[in-house]
């Protein structure tokens, strides 16, 4: 049996671009590595050389670099969002991909019937709507301090898609897109650049423990002025709906139970 | 006084949307524009939708009516003036706060301002303009508006909405003119052909003056002809007509965009900046007209197209009729979009259906998929249906329905067929086709790399081959497909008409945009921020 190498990364895509450094330059044959986001039920196997990969911004910018210079800038799209996903074989496909990328060049992104090119294909594809969904329904509320503050349990790495859409939308807003699943914010002070910063190891989490883990609802406690909008919100969503079509299922099809979680309409 | 000044901000809310609630449009495409320092807001060409309500139906805007006091009895609408329900109306102000705090809050896209008609089409118009000059210019916002026309207004008026929305529309109300006449007592298919045209007509010089001193840009080949169609059942054709054939000299000869504007004395300070420069130049000047834009950029007139809707189901014309007002519609008015509206019973009246009867969702359903076809797929309102067979299949939709009629087109080779062919084939949608297209040139596919693509393989595989060979040995025999497609069909047709349903309404959302990635730009911005 061949012996696989197998290297493992950390989850953003950073870290899997780099992973994709190594393994390519490593030189055992593509047929003898293996990509692997490290998780802590990752199963290890007994015949595999398990070889963890830091983060490194410039191996990743290489990988970059390349792929927009060799395939396409539409396979950069590809790749990037596919790292996004919240699959453990994400970095895997992104590898396969490139083989395939770079043997083909720019004409591998429509050659979906091949596995490799599929399987990137899905991943995109799924990364992409889910954050297509949230640019619909991110809910800001306004804090004390004027600065509006949404949060999310998105199952994609959803921040780095949708901060720019908002950046542009609400430039001239103090705002912070809070992911609950990866305890990390988008964060936009007012005219600046938007920029991600992790909130479980700054510390910054626990100056808000009330408002950020234990009680969603707490938030919405607060001057009578903010919650005036969202009653008026909530008024407007009830009286637009037209009794004699009334279609739960059809809204569930459109706006799953599991994106309503944050959504100021379906609170209270 | 009927109209009631004094109620809460949340108690007119609740009026104003409730009665807004029958307009079926509810998109926000069809424009991009970015966002800019100093202002709120941009738009998405693909349309964002933010909430569904309890019907499904999108909530993409903030859907109010100005006012719903009328002087209008049109008899299926709940506004008319006969009936006795509570009136009143925002004032300008209060529509731009409650647009921003929602827009802020990512509750909507922008705002889609309605009216009754208060006094008169002039006295609505101009408070709707008050509405978004104020919003524009003071508010500084810069996302989706999509505004009424009213019919009978004055041109002028339209002309300057049209350089702060986004999308007008002005509505059919009824597919045919006789409905019309017996149901809107107080108004006519020519005044409501007039707006309509006068858009198009704007929208059409628009494109004519970003063409010039590019020369890459060309009007289709049809727009003298687009500029002087009439719809089928339009009347009196003399009033309407346009003989010209050069887009350039009907437009001269409108003249509507050259007209100064009659200012109420009232008014006069809440528009002077608008109407300064407007006065002068046929088209507004980039420089004090609109806040939420950016110095250099040119107001657009119309940027995200024009669209109307007609009421189903509560008069008697067939499908065919109403798709041919819908194709005339697209092809002589250059709509970008027509919605059907199933009629909601809301008022007891000898000459309407009863308000008990259910919508025919299922109706209306099949007019969106012919609608689609119209569209997107290369088909005429003739191939659809004629006069011989009026209505749509009630077991099939419209493409499969024409797809068993035409046996002799298929199958289709998956491997060789053009875009058209393969558009045509039930199961195989826009951007399934373009996906073979592409995929096959590296080599030739089967049926289950079509799955890949998208095709939906239990309607497609009836009508197509790959490298020669069908799915399955079947007879290409019009009763058996026909039983086999409908007993497919059968229980999501039940549920469509009697709910509750898993249908989704077609949009441009549901079948342009599968991928819905956001834009190469933007991905590639926050890639190279972190990277």
């Amino acid at each position: 049996m061949d012996e696989v190498t197998v290297f493992t990364c950390g989850p953003e895509p950073e870290d899997i671009f780099s992973a994709v450094y190594d393994a390519w330059a490593s030189g055992l044959g593509h047929d003898h590595v293996e990509l692997a986001v490290w998780t802590e039920e990752m199963q290890t196997r007994l015949f595999a050389v398990y070889h963890p990969v830091e983060r490194d911004l410039e191996k990743a910018e290489k990988v970059a670099r390349s792929v927009r210079r060799r395939i396409s800038a539409q396979a950069w799209n590809g790749i990037y969002q596919a790292a996004l996903s919240f699959s453990p074989d994400r970095a895997d496909a992104v590898y396969r991909f490139l083989i395939r990328g770079f043997q083909v060049g720019p004409d591998v992104i429509s050659r979906l019937q091949d596995p490799a090119v599929y399987r990137l294909f899905e991943l995109s594809r799924k990364v992409g709507r889910e954050s297509h969904l949230f640019l619909e329904f991110v809910r800001f509320e306004q804090w004390p301090d004027g600065m509006l503050f949404a949060r999310l349990a998105p199952k994609c790495n959803v921040l780095p898609v949708i901060a720019p859409h908002f950046a542009g939308r609400l430039s001239g807003e103090d705002w912070m897109i809070y992911d609950e699943t990866r305890r990390r914010a988008a964060v936009h002070p007012a005219g600046q650049n938007w920029f991600l910063m992790d909130l479980a190891e700054s510390g910054w989490e626990e100056c808000f423990p009330e408002e950020l883990d234990r009680n969603p609802h707490s938030l919405r406690s607060g001057p009578a002025d903010r919650e005036k909008w969202e009653d008026l919100w909530r008024t407007f969503v009830k009286s637009i709906a037209i009794e004699s079509r009334v279609n739960p299922s059809l809204q569930r099809n459109l706006m799953p139970l599991w994106y309503r979680k944050h959504m100021t309409e379906h609170l209270k | 006084m009927r109209i009631q000044e004094e109620l809460s901000l949340e108690k007119k809310l609740e009026i104003l949307s409730d009665a807004a609630k029958y307009d079926a449009a509810c998109t926000s495409s069809g424009v991009d524009r970015r966002g800019a320092k100093g202002t709120m807001g941009n738009t998405s060409a693909c349309g964002i939708c933010h909430s569904f309500a309890a019907d499904g139906r999108c909530i993409s805007l903030l859907k109010i009516l100005m006012t719903n006091e009328c002087v209008y009895d049109c008899k299926y609408c709940v506004n008319r003036r006969s009936n006795d329900v509570v009136r009143t109306a925002f004032t300008p102000q209060e529509i731009c706060v409650l647009t921003m705090q929602f827009y802020r809050r990512n509750y909507i896209e922008g705002l889609f301002l309605s009216s009754g008609v208060w006094g008169s089409p002039d006295a609505t118009m101009e408070k709707i303009y008050e509405t978004l000059y104020l919003l524009r210019d003071q508010y500084r916002f810069r996302g989706y508006i999509h505004v009424k026309g009213i019919p009978g207004s004055d041109p002028e008026l339209i002309r300057r909405l049209g350089y702060l929305a986004d999308r007008m529309s002005v509505n059919l109300e009824l597919p045919t003119a006789d409905s019309l006449r017996a149901l809107a007592p107080h108004k006519n298919r020519p005044s409501i052909l007039k707006p309509i045209r006068q858009v198009q007509r704007g929208i059409a010089q628009e494109r004519l003056i970003l063409s010039d001193g590019r020369g890459d840009f060309h009007l289709p080949g049809s727009a003298g002809e687009n500029l002087a169609g009439d719809l089928p059942d339009f009347l009196p054709k003399s009033t309407l007509k346009k003989p010209g054939n050069a887009p350039e000299e009907n437009l001269a000869k409108e003249g509507a965009y050259a007209r100064p504007m009659r200012i109420p004395p009232a008014q006069e300070n809440a528009f002077s900046a608008g109407i300064g420069a407007a006065k002068q130049t046929p088209l507004p000047s980039s420089q004090g007209i609109r806040g939420d834009l950016v110095s250099g950029e040119r107001p657009r007139f119309v940027p995200a197209g024009q669209s109307t809707q007609m009421i189903i189901g509560a008069t008697p014309e067939t499908d065919y009729q109403i798709v041919t007002v819908a194709e005339a519609l697209y092809h002589r008015f250059d709509l970008r979009r027509v919605f059907y509206s199933a009629y909601v019973g809301v008022n007891e009246d000898s000459s309407l259906p009863s308000p008990d009867r259910k919508p025919p969702l299922l109706r209306e359903h099949r007019l969106y998929q012919a609608d689609w076809l119209l569209r997107f797929y290369g088909f005429t309102a003739g191939e659809l249906l004629d006069e011989s067979r009026p209505n749509f299949n009630v077991f099939l939709d419209p493409k499969c329905d024409w797809a068993v009629r035409h046996l002799e087109c298929f199958p289709v080779e998956i491997n060789r067929a053009d875009y058209t062919a393969l558009l045509r084939v039930p199961g195989i949608g826009v951007k399934s086709a373009q996906r073979i297209l592409k995929a096959r040139r590296s080599s030739a596919l089967d049926f289950p790399d079509l799955k890949k693509m998208g095709v939906v393989l239990k309607r497609a595989h009836y009508f197509i081959t790959c490298s020669g060979r069908m799915m399955h040995r079947i007879r290409l025999e019009e009763n058996f497909v026909t039983s086999c497609l409908i007993g497919q069909d059968r229980k999501k047709n039940w549920q469509i008409e009697h709910g509750p349903e898993t249908y989704r309404q077609m949009s441009l959302f549901d079948d342009m945009k599968l991928d819905m990635a956001p834009t190469v730009e933007d991905t590639l911005a926050s890639a190279s921020g972190q990277l």
